[in-house]
């Protein structure tokens, strides 16, 4: 109350309109607002109560789940074991065909097809490049191909000449002339025929009979066999032989373009041509039938 | 001065377990009203006062176990309810990205379109008027005006001395019959 007095009076002091308003605030309220703000605020501090579970409710819950499954506590009452678990519902005799006509229809029947030449239409690029090969090859590359192989694998050996091939550079085949021999008499076809077939019968006089000799034999041993094979030869027959091979021995062996390495492959194309009788005729002629090796 | 005894025994309850929701729930009903109207003339709208309101007695839920009893109950509870106000008010203030012009005009706005609102009416035009004043201001003049706060209650409530109170109420009384006076 005296506060009061003290405050009246100071305000007075300072505003004496100010003094004299009353001091009701004007703002209203809604009626009961004040009753319910206790239980408003309570709400909001303490929630209401939930259910309550018992301590150690969730332990081991697990367990005892597994445990009634596992003891079939959960079967069915016995008055289910006297309903037959068939089901009662029939349906008509072709309900579902009658269901849906269409649908039975449609069934068998694709529902996509592709229009006829869909495929050509889609990209008439794509059709004129299918049969095109984007690749091309050289000419004569792959007839030249085995001979280049053979020369990198092995470059000694007597190939065949293959078909030239652009930047390929083939040095000219060398033409051996048919030279007259001493005697003056022109070389026939046969004579140069039958002497080739002499030196390869010599060759391989010397390649199947060589397993023959006795490898424990020395170098000297075999010089000797060698000197007993020549003693047959008469001395015309080596020197028509040697005639024969002058030009070769004399052109420097650069400018030859066939080397004398001939593997067993090589005679055998040589003498295909060659009769066992003109063989055996040759043979007759300048050495024994039993040194004879033919194919 | 400390509390009252009704206070003490209002304390006691609270402080006891068994008790607590009745001796708070007392505390409520005896101390609701006062604040709501603190908080009402800073805040103008109901529905902001009563959010405002019952955030303060939360407050007091949580927090009067540790009341030390060295002011007076009701003391404690207009500091709560004091710094609530100006929390809320800066929170709308940001809200808004409004400036101290604009909030002043928006809650003038609010009293305006109060339903009970009468411009004659010299009170509607003491709220209107209250609410040009700082906020701080506002506070001195509504707890020394509206709730006959002595300025050592006051200077205990704002922490702020009781000189500076006083001169601060009689520059808010000033502004108020100029405002009056020219509108």
């Amino acid at each position: 109350m005296e506060e009061r007095n003290e405050i009246s009076v100071e305000l007075s002091a300072i505003s004496a309109l100010v003094g004299g308003i009353s001091r009701q605030t004007p703002y209203g309220v809604p009626v009961g607002y004040f009753n319910q703000l206790p239980v408003a605020v309570m709400r909001r501090i303490a929630p209401p109560p939930t259910f309550q579970v018992p301590d150690g409710y969730f332990d081991g819950f697990a367990a005892q789940v597994l445990n009634r499954i596992k003891s079939g506590a959960d079967e069915l009452p016995p008055i289910f074991s006297r309903i037959s678990r068939v089901t009662p519902y029939q349906l008509p005799e072709g309900y579902w065909e009658e269901l849906s006509p269409l649908l039975a229809v449609c069934r068998d029947k694709p529902a996509y097809a592709i229009p006829e030449d869909y495929f050509d239409e889609l990209s008439p690029v794509l059709t004129v490049a299918h049969d095109r090969s984007a690749y091309r090859v050289p000419e004569g590359y792959l007839g030249a191909l085995a001979g280049q192989i053979l020369e990198k694998v092995a470059p000694n050996v007597v190939r065949p000449v293959a078909e030239p091939v652009a930047g390929m550079r083939l040095a000219p085949a060398r033409v051996i002339p048919m030279e007259r021999g001493n005697s003056g008499k022109v070389l026939k076809g046969n004579w140069w025929k039958y002497s080739s077939v002499a030196s390869i019968a010599a060759c391989l006089l010397l390649i199947f009979s060589w397993p023959q000799v006795d490898t424990r034999m020395g170098e000297g041993n075999v010089t000797a066999m060698i000197s007993q094979g020549l003693a047959k030869v008469s001395d015309q027959e080596m020197q028509t032989y040697l005639e024969d091979q002058h030009s070769l021995l004399v052109d420097p062996l650069d400018k030859s373009t066939a080397t004398l390495d001939m593997n067993e492959g090589d005679v055998k194309s040589l003498l295909g041509d060659v009769s066992d009788n003109d063989l055996q005729q040759y043979m007759e002629e300048h050495g024994k039938a039993d040194d004879l090796a033919t194919n | 001065m400390g509390v009252t005894i009704q206070d003490t025994e209002l304390l006691l309850q609270f402080r006891d377990p068994a008790t607590r929701e009745k001796g708070f729930t007392a505390i409520i009903k005896k101390y609701q009203e006062k604040l709501y109207w603190h908080i009402r003339r800073m805040v103008v709208e109901h529905e902001d006062a009563n959010d405002v309101l019952q955030n303060v007695f939360i407050r007091v839920w949580n927090g009067l176990e540790n009341f030390r009893e060295d002011s007076q109950l009701y003391t404690w509870l207009y500091r709560i309810a004091t710094n609530e106000c100006l929390s809320y008010l800066e929170q709308q203030k940001r809200k808004s990205s409004a400036s101290l012009d604009e909030m002043e005009s928006g809650l003038s706005n609010k009293v305006v379109a109060d339903k009970y609102f009468d411009p004659n009416k010299l009170e509607w035009k003491l709220q209107l008027a209250i609410q040009q004043l700082p906020e701080k201001q506002r506070v001195v003049f509504t707890l020394r005006y509206y709730d006959e706060m002595p300025y050592e209650e006051m200077s205990r409530v704002l922490d702020t001395s009781e000189g500076a109170l006083k001169a601060s109420y009689h520059h808010a009384v000033k502004k108020i019959e100029d405002y009056i006076l020219n509108h």
